[in-house]
């Protein structure tokens, strides 16, 4: 079932240039022979992970941290605009090990510099 | 034992660039006796979104569709039965992170049976190799994982006359 869960409409809907990257590829096993090309064998398709940004202003950031604490509760998948294809996609917040969701950096007063990574379900 | 696996399957098996995969699926019979006995579907692959599984609170769940029933992907390794003459005996770990198969674990007091298949990504509704008359025993499970031996009775491996003229059997006869 497609998820009900939208990014929220009071923060931004694009994210900014600053920070941008993606990256894309298949799920594969590669084994590396005593001699001679490795093996490879298809596994299955592969979340594309992307990095972006928003610049939030104060209360937007409060309304981003609920977002990803209660009501993604950090696992939960949601439909979110790509920045590049403008399609609707299903995706997860992707934490780091020690379950860092995201980063926010002061820009100037009441306007902060959110980074996050998200994947893109296959 | 040769297995008579098919013309694409064993191209796959042999190609140096394999864009096919092979997945195992395991089906998990419950004994009677567990309360809401269910059968427990995995695979080590996935090919599609199962979607009917998903809800908004749920984990998302990929997996294969195979002959009209949806196994869940589940990371697992599996050690397949030697084929020689001893009872086989396989060993299988389940990276159970989202708990779909502790609670049958935790409920069991007879071994589940268990069936192997081996299917096409490209024809899930063939299988290619199966392995049955398993059960699960020795059963451990950690915070992550789940391991158990796979076994199988070999009947070749019983007593035969199943009673013998013994004086512990059959005293009045001494």
């Amino acid at each position: 079932m497609p998820t009900s869960i939208n990014w929220p409409p009071g923060l931004p809907q694009l994210a900014t240039v600053r920070g941008y990257s993606g990256s894309g590829g298949v799920n594969v096993a590669r084994t590396p022979m005593d001699a001679g090309p490795a093996k490879l064998r298809t596994l299955g398709n592969r979340p594309d992970v992307l990095s972006i940004g928003f610049q939030m202003t104060t209360a937007q950031v409060a309304t981003f941290e609920t977002f990803v604490k209660t009501t993604l509760a950090g696992v939960r998948r949601f439909n979110f605009t790509h920045p590049r294809t403008g399609v609707s996609r299903e995706v997860r917040v992707v934490p780091s090990r020690d379950g860092e969701y995201y980063k926010e950096e002061y820009i100037g007063p009441g306007l902060w510099q959110i980074s996050l990574q998200i994947e893109v379900l296959p | 034992m040769s297995r008579a696996f098919s013309a694409a399957a064993l191209a796959q098996l042999y190609s140096p660039d394999a864009d096919d995969p092979l997945l195992l699926l395991l089906t998990i019979t419950a004994p009677n006796d567990v309360p809401g006995a269910d059968v427990l579907r995995f695979a080590n692959g996935y090919t599609t979104r199962l979607t009917g599984l998903e809800t908004d609170a749920s984990i998302t769940a990929y997996g294969v569709v195979s002959r009209g029933n949806d196994f869940i992907f589940l990371p697992m390794e599996v050690t397949f039965p030697q084929a020689d003459d001893a009872a086989p005996r396989a060993r299988i770990t389940l990276h159970d992170i989202t708990r779909e198969a502790m609670p049958l674990v935790r409920a069991v007091t007879s071994a589940p049976s268990v069936l192997l298949e081996l299917v096409l990504a490209s024809a899930p509704d063939t299988v290619e190799m199966s392995v049955s008359g398993l059960s699960l025993s020795v059963i451990s499970y950690s915070r992550d994982t789940i391991s158990a031996d796979l076994v199988a009775d070999n009947l070749a491996l019983e007593p035969f006359p199943s009673h013998t003229f013994v004086p512990a059997n059959f005293p009045g006869l001494f």
